[in-house]
C-alpha cells in the first residue's frame, strides 16, 4: 500500500512519462514489484471512473485526464485537438501500433512500399519513436505514449484485435491449412 | 478510382472492385488490370514507381504460373514470396487502420499537465547561445571544403562506365510484326527468331508473337511434331 502511494505521488508530480527504471530508482524498489502495483493502480482508476487514468506504453507510465472528459478539458485548455493524418501515415501507424516494435524492413514488407519518408514524418510529429534493438542490431519503431493519448486508450492492449494482429508469426489461415492436411491424408 | 496508399493498396482496390477473394487465381486474373493501371496512371509519384513495378513483376510471375501450370517452379522461393498471404495480412491492417481512425475520430484525447503548462504559462524559451570553437578559423573551413571536393572528384573518377544498349520494347515489336503480317500474311517462326540480335530480343520477339496470338491477330500452324512453325495472320 505504501509503494502504491509513493508511485502515485511520483506520477502525479511528473509532467512527462516515467519509465519503470525511473520509478524503480526513485522508489528504491524492484522493477517487477513496481509493474505489478502500477497494473493494479491503472485498473483501480478505470474501475472507479476517476478523472484521470494511468497510460502505459513501452514500460513508460503517465497520468492523463480520462477520455470521457476530453471535450470539456480541451475546451478548458483551448487546445487545438485536430491534426489530420494522411491515409498512408495512418496505415503505417496502425502497423507500428499493432506489430511494434518493428524494423523498417518488416514495415515495408507488410506495406509493400518504401517507408523512409513516412517514418521520418511520424518521428518528427512525435507519434512514433526509434530504438536500437541490440539483438537485431537494427533500429526498431514503436508508437509513443503521446500517440496513445491521441487515441484515447490507456495501453495498446485495448486496441481491437490486438492479440491477433500482434502475433509475431506471419498471419495464417488455419482453416485452409487443416483442409490441406485432410486432402493429403485422403490422397 | 479512390486514392490508394501504395502498390498493395491499389491491388486490394482492384480485387475488391472485381468482387474477387484474395486467392492465387484472382491475383493471376487481376495482373493485367494492375499493369494497365500502373501504366496509365500519372499520379504515382516517381519515387514510388519502383515499388509498384516490383509488384507488377510478382503478379506477372503468378499469372505465368497459372497459365503454364506444368512448369516446375522453385517451391522454396514460392513460400517465402507468398503474395496471397502478404495481401491478406495487409488487408487485416487496413481494417485495423479504419478502427484506429474511428478511435481518433472520437476525439477522446488524454491530456497531461504538460499541456496545461504549455498553454497557461508559456515556458521560458532558452535561446541557444553561439559559442565558437576555439580552433575554428576561416582557413580551416577552406581546407576542409577542399578536402571534401577532392574526395568527390576521386569518387567520380572511379565510376565505372558502361554503354547503354539500345533496347527494343514488346510494344514496338508488336507494331513491326503487325506490319510484317500485313505484307506477307505468313512467316516462319524460327526464321523470325533468328533475326534477333541478342538474347533480350529473342525474348521480346517471343512475347510479342504470343501477345498477338492472344489478341487473335495471328495463329500458329504446324504440320507435324517438330515441323516448322508458321505464323499466320488472321484476316480481319
Amino acid at each position: 500500500m505504501k509503494l502504491q502511494s509513493i508511485l502515485e505521488s511520483l506520477l502525479f508530480i511528473s509532467n512527462q512519462p516515467l519509465s519503470l527504471k525511473d520509478l524503480a530508482k526513485a522508489a528504491d524498489t524492484d522493477i517487477l514489484e513496481i509493474k505489478e502495483v502500477l497494473i493494479k493502480l491503472g485498473r483501480e482508476y478505470q474501475e472507479s471512473e476517476r478523472g484521470f487514468i494511468l497510460v502505459n506504453n513501452n514500460d513508460k507510465y503517465q497520468l492523463t485526464t480520462a477520455p470521457q472528459n476530453a471535450d470539456l478539458v480541451s475546451r478548458f485548455l483551448k487546445e487545438e485537438t485536430s491534426g489530420e493524418l494522411t491515409p498512408a501515415s495512418l496505415e503505417a501507424l496502425t502497423i507500428i501500433a499493432y506489430r511494434g516494435p518493428v524494423t523498417k524492413a518488416e514495415l515495408e514488407m507488410i506495406r509493400g512500399i518504401n517507408c523512409s519518408l513516412i517514418l521520418r514524418n511520424l518521428l518528427i510529429r512525435g507519434l512514433i519513436e526509434e530504438l536500437q534493438d541490440k539483438t537485431l542490431g537494427e533500429a526498431v519503431y514503436s508508437v509513443t505514449l503521446d500517440f496513445l493519448k491521441y487515441l484515447g486508450v490507456s495501453s495498446l492492449n485495448e486496441l481491437p484485435d490486438y492479440e491477433k494482429l500482434h502475433a509475431r508469426e506471419p498471419l495464417k489461415n488455419s482453416v485452409e491449412e487443416d483442409d490441406l492436411n485432410l486432402e493429403t491424408k485422403i490422397n | 478510382m479512390e486514392q490508394f496508399t501504395g502498390p498493395l493498396g491499389l491491388l486490394l482496390r482492384l480485387i475488391e472492385k472485381e468482387e474477387l477473394d484474395i486467392t492465387e487465381l484472382s491475383l493471376a486474373k487481376i495482373a493485367d488490370n494492375y499493369v494497365d493501371y500502373v501504366q496509365t496512371n500519372k499520379n504515382i509519384p516517381d519515387e514510388e514507381l519502383a515499388d509498384f513495378l516490383v509488384l507488377a513483376a510478382r503478379l506477372l510471375y503468378i499469372k505465368s504460373k497459372a497459365l503454364l501450370p506444368y512448369l516446375v517452379f522453385d517451391e522454396i522461393e514460392d513460400n517465402e514470396d507468398n503474395l496471397e498471404r502478404q495481401l491478406k495480412m495487409y488487408q487485416d491492417f487496413i481494417v485495423a487502420s479504419e478502427t484506429l481512425a474511428a478511435l481518433i475520430g472520437r476525439k477522446k484525447f488524454l491530456f497531461t499537465p504538460s499541456a496545461l503548462n504549455r498553454n497557461w504559462r508559456r515556458r521560458k524559451v532558452v535561446k541557444p547561445n553561439f559559442i565558437a570553437p576555439k580552433n575554428l578559423t576561416p582557413e580551416l573551413l577552406a581546407d576542409r571544403y577542399e578536402e571534401i571536393l577532392n574526395r568527390l572528384v576521386a569518387a567520380i573518377k572511379f565510376l565505372p562506365e558502361e554503354n547503354l544498349e539500345a533496347k527494343i520494347s514488346i510494344d514496338e515489336r508488336i507494331v513491326s510484326i503487325r506490319n510484317l503480317l500485313g505484307r506477307k500474311l505468313r512467316f516462319s517462326f524460327s526464321k523470325f527468331l533468328k533475326t534477333a540480335k541478342n538474347r533480350t530480343e529473342i525474348v521480346v520477339n517471343f512475347l510479342a508473337v504470343l501477345e498477338l496470338a492472344k489478341q487473335h491477330e495471328l495463329v500458329f500452324e504446324q504440320d507435324g511434331l517438330f515441323a516448322e512453325i508458321q505464323v499466320v495472320a488472321i484476316k480481319q
